[in-house]
């Protein structure tokens, strides 16, 4: 991969208007939906969460009025992890466990796997991992088997510290971390063995390793916090081999980027920062697509404030404020569309 | 003689057409100063030096002859009492221009500025002042009078108030009068151009310059020789009475008395990391960085040096502490970090432990409450989160809003024959009954007939040890630091030598902060501080509002809720659909450019001591997308009136 030339930038075509997406639900209610618009999730008011398959709708989930749900997705297909987010409004605690539930895709029966934060399927989504700030653990489960696996990560960083993860093979699992003198840390835990190696170290403080994968390779972002100054990266790791090994840089950049990646087949989106104010320390960040075949960088938004990127089913959505952007995949699927009788004539 | 002071020279004409405008001074009695005749090369200084010459001979001249013929100057008879042009004339041209716009208020102010020898003629000091009256046939007369006699006879007959302030200044009574002086650091432009603007007006300013001026004087060795070693030993007593963050302040003051961006500049442009060498603002600021710096649990006064000179070489320093109960890190970088606590304003005075907090909500508002009270931390047990903890507890209390409060600790009473239960916390407070330490205690006594004066401490399990004799005996708490927050500590309890396990605790903490439904409007935070706190919201809906409330807000404070991942989106991400983790902030400062600004901003995951900077459009997104999540759907971002 090329590395990307600064003076590239200057070349940056700016998206005009990006389409919003448009759907049958009431927008705030809408927890999930499939790129097709057929199979959705939606929060009800009164703490219940429910499923919406074509025209059947069925609640299947219900806790506390001020309860919310969240709904993590996967490239694969085959389940959904659900968090249930308890006292929402009331017990503002930024670490508090959630509970994390796993179903089919487009089915109403969740099993509980645990308590913990962002849950990320993996391998045909066999596989679940979560974080546990209170023990500062990652827990890697098993979804059939029950297996269980614990990695610690160092108790002396950030209380408010949540780290990346991604399970590179079956028998390889990447997760980010931070040492005790701030430095960011990129580990490979070999299930086999139960141990953990570092597979990247940041060179300077203030950084934070962020990691997306895709079905042949995954990337590694190297972003910095708010309120540092530092350049940006993103490697790019082909999937050779069981353990991640040898990368190429795919971008790399003196600007103090967001991060918020998502890997898609032939490219990759991030926040990227387009200006900076020094005087007022603030910054203007945009979403950005690098196309991975010629590393070619694109500026996709004009809202001057992009904060995070979702990848949700086929689509990459840039949640703004109340509106939600559709960067990636149709975005009208608001409009229901009989079909026809197969045997019907013209 | 030139002038003392280099200034401009437009400036001071500015200044003297403010004192030429009130109502001082009506009566020309003297034909304007004629240009010269001959100019030997043309040129702004070379005329002013001239106008110099010619105002000085010309008011010498003028005292000379009033001397030798005035009549006695009678206070009874005296009207329209008025200060004499050309004395005037040379009070303009040779006094520094600061001070010329300190006197050009009114009379009073003028009276005030004069008698504390700020202002200045062509003699230096003004030892006489010319002044003009007319009698009760409304005749025109001149007179030179001393200034003892101008004080007694004029000033206070005309301006009773000073004689308040001259006694005030006295030695005997100094300490009083300075420890009632707000020395107030500003936080933003416009908050220094507040402040600038009332030490213009505050008739105590000209006494505080006089103090500070003796003092200069008498160290550069200026006045009279005779009596020098007499004044240094007097302004050796003066400058004992401030401390050194009050004559800087001073020294800021009375040199920029009419340059505002100067005078603002000292405090908003220069390094936070200096202010605090100079003491001019506290050291808890650079604790926990200092301590992670050089690697050491206290510091003393040669290792703050040693640290403070560091943070100006190493930027990063700032950026981790090693205390993960400070809170969110890496903090900022040192520059912007000082460019934060530069315009930050908000109490900072005491660490509040939000790495330990189970409910951002009681950092919030203890935060806002302690800034209003300004009440002194109390004593407390177990974490520094206790303090926010119990603060919002006490608040609630205090307004009879506890019954949301529904963490118990609970043991069985075997005489009794039911659980007793009392509201707890895990910690203690002032001693507050509520403390776990001392439901603990009256548990042991009602069920292990333990002293009626038991007492339990709170011991961390990394330092308790059963073997050592200290733990022998009474009543000790065993719980882990990093895993124990108020309304949720596992702990074990060792009552002399011996586990008592009889306590449980049940229920949690359900307080609101914007109220959640109009049934339960009435005991949300939000809803406390208008009502009994008598602080009204104003919503801030846009750039326009926020400016105008921190032009005309005294102490501006914007506080409310937003969704972390915007807010904070490099330390929190979003991967699901409408996923906000609601983060309650205080806002505390602006940092301007042109008309563009940033926000100073503490989240209250963030430690006190490290605010962060953060835009407008941040902080609106946090809240825009906060709002779509609430039930009531309200907006959450309020100034506080």
């Amino acid at each position: 991969m090329l590395l990307i030339s600064l003076l590239l930038l200057s070349s940056l075509s700016y998206a005009q208007t990006l389409p919003q997406l448009l759907t049958k639900h009431a927008p705030e209610t809408l927890r999930y939906i499939s790129t097709d618009g057929n199979t959705s999730y939606v929060k009800k008011n009164n703490g219940v969460l429910g499923l919406v398959v074509g025209y059947r709708s069925s609640d299947f989930l219900s806790d506390k009025t001020y309860s919310d749900f969240l709904i993590t997705d996967s490239p694969d297909k085959v389940r959904i992890a659900i968090e249930v987010i308890p006292e929402h409004h009331r017990e503002l605690n930024i670490s508090k466990l959630h509970q994390i539930f796993v179903t089919r895709l487009g089915q109403d029966k969740p099993t509980e796997v645990g308590k913990g934060r962002y849950p990320q399927l993996h391998l045909g989504d066999e596989w679940i991992s979560f974080y546990r700030p209170d023990v500062r653990q990652i827990i890697l489960k098993n979804i059939i088997t029950s297996k269980e696996y614990k990695i610690g990560l160092n108790k002396k960083s950030n209380p408010f510290f949540f780290p990346y993860y991604a399970m590179s093979s079956a028998s390889h699992f990447v997760y980010s971390d931070i040492n005790n003198k701030g430095f960011a840390q990129l580990n490979v835990f070999d299930l086999t063995t139960n141990k953990a190696q570092t597979l990247l170290k940041a060179d300077q403080p203030g950084t934070f390793f962020e990691i997306c994968q895709e079905k042949d390779y995954f990337a590694v972002g190297e972003f910095p916090y708010e309120g540092v100054q530092r350049g940006s990266r993103i490697l790019h790791y082909p999937k050779r081999s069981t353990k991640p090994s040898g990368y190429s840089t795919l971008y790399s950049s003196r600007d103090s980027d967001q991060g918020s990646m998502v890997c898609l087949k032939d490219s990759l989106y991030f926040v990227k920062t387009t200006h900076f104010d020094s005087t007022l320390v603030s910054k203007k960040t945009e979403a950005a697509k690098i196309t991975l075949a010629d590393s070619k960088l694109e500026i996709k938004s004009n809202l001057e404030n992009v904060t995070q990127l979702i990848r949700m089913d086929d689509r990459v959505l840039l949640p703004f404020r109340e509106k939600l952007y559709v960067l990636e995949g149709n975005s009208n699927i608001e409009e229901d569309v009989l079909q026809g009788r197969p045997d019907a004539g013209e | 003689m030139l002038p003392r002071f280099s200034l401009s020279q437009y400036s001071k004409s500015i200044l003297g057409m403010a004192l030429w405008g009130s109502c001082l001074f009506s009566f020309a009695q003297t034909p304007p100063l004629q240009t010269p005749e001959k100019i030997d090369y043309p040129g702004m200084i070379e005329t002013f030096e001239k106008i110099i010459g010619v105002d000085q001979t010309k008011l010498s001249r003028k005292i000379e002859t009033l001397l030798k013929e005035q009549k006695p100057f009678n206070e009874k008879i005296a009207q329209n009492i008025r200060m004499d042009t050309d004395f005037l004339n040379s009070v303009i041209l040779h006094s520094n221009p600061g001070y010329i716009k300190l006197a050009s208020g009114d009379k009073c102010r003028f009276y005030s500025t004069l008698i504390t020898d700020l202002l200045k003629t062509a003699e230096g000091k003004v030892k006489n002042i010319l002044i003009s009256y007319t009698d009760a046939e409304d005749k025109l007369y001149s007179v030179v009078l001393n200034k003892r006699d101008f004080l007694n006879k004029v000033v206070l007959n005309e301006c009773p108030s000073i004689a308040k302030h001259l006694s005030d200044f006295e030695i005997k009574n100094l300490d009083k009068t300075i420890e009632k002086i707000l020395f107030e650091v500003p936080s933003s432009k416009d908050h220094c151009s507040n402040i600038h603007l009332g030490w213009q007006v505050n008739p105590q300013t000209p006494f505080l310059c006089q103090i500070r001026d003796y003092i200069e004087e008498a160290k550069r060795g200026e006045g009279d020789p005779k009596d020098l070693t007499q004044r240094r030993q007097l302004s050796r007593v003066l400058e004992g009475k401030f401390n050194i963050v009050q004559k800087d302040y001073l020294e800021n003051l009375c040199k920029n008395l009419d340059e505002k961006e100067l005078f603002c500049g000292e405090f908003l442009n220069v390094s936070f990391w200096n202010k605090i060498a100079s003491g001019l603002t506290n050291k808890i600021y650079l604790d926990e960085i200092c301590k992670n710096a050089l690697g050491t649990n206290s510091l003393s006064n040669l290792q703050y040096k040693e640290c403070l000179s560091r943070l100006k070489r190493e930027n990063d320093l700032c950026l981790y502490n090693p205390d993960i109960s400070e809170g969110l890190t890496p903090h900022m970088q040192c520059d912007y970090l000082s460019l934060a606590l530069n315009h930050s304003r908000l109490r900072s005075d005491y660490a509040d432990c939000p790495g330990l907090s189970a409910n951002q909500i009681f950092n919030n508002t203890s935060r806002l409450l302690l800034e209003f009270s300004g009440d002194k931390i109390k004593n407390h047990i177990g974490q520094c989160s206790v303090i926010p903890t119990a603060e919002t507890l006490l608040f609630n209390q205090s307004v009879d809003n506890d019954e949301d409060w529904k963490l118990e600790a609970c043991y069985f009473d075997k005489i009794k024959e039911r659980d007793v239960c009392q509201k707890t916390f895990f910690g203690n407070y002032a001693n507050h009954p509520y403390s776990y330490t001392n439901i603990v205690a009256q548990a042991l006594i009602n069920t292990r007939g333990a002293a009626q004066r038991t007492t339990c401490s709170m011991v961390d399990e990394s330092t308790y040890n059963p073997l050592l004799l200290e733990y022998k005996s009474g009543c000790h708490i065993i719980y882990n630091q990093e895993n124990c927050t108020p309304t949720d500590c596992p702990n074990k309890i060792v009552f002399n030598d011996r586990p008592f396990d009889l306590m449980k605790t049940k229920g949690r903490v359900e307080f609101e902060y914007y109220p959640l439904s109009v049934r339960s409007e009435r005991t949300a935070q939000t809803y406390l501080f208008e009502h009994n706190l008598k602080k009204k919201p104003i919503n801030i809906l846009n750039t326009t509002m926020v400016k105008s409330y921190f032009k005309r807000a005294k102490n501006p404070l914007i506080h409310g809720i937003g969704c972390a991942e915007n807010l904070l989106p490099t330390f929190f991400r979003t991967q699901s659909l409408r996923q906000c983790s609601p983060l309650p902030f205080i806002i505390d400062g602006m940092i301007e450019d042109k008309d563009r600004f940033s926000f100073t901003i503490r989240t209250a995951i963030d430690s006190l001591q490290a605010p962060r900077i953060m835009s407008w459009s941040q902080v609106y997104s946090g809240v825009k997308s906060y709002q779509e999540s609430h039930p009531l759907k309200i907006w959450t971002l309020h100034a506080i009136d």
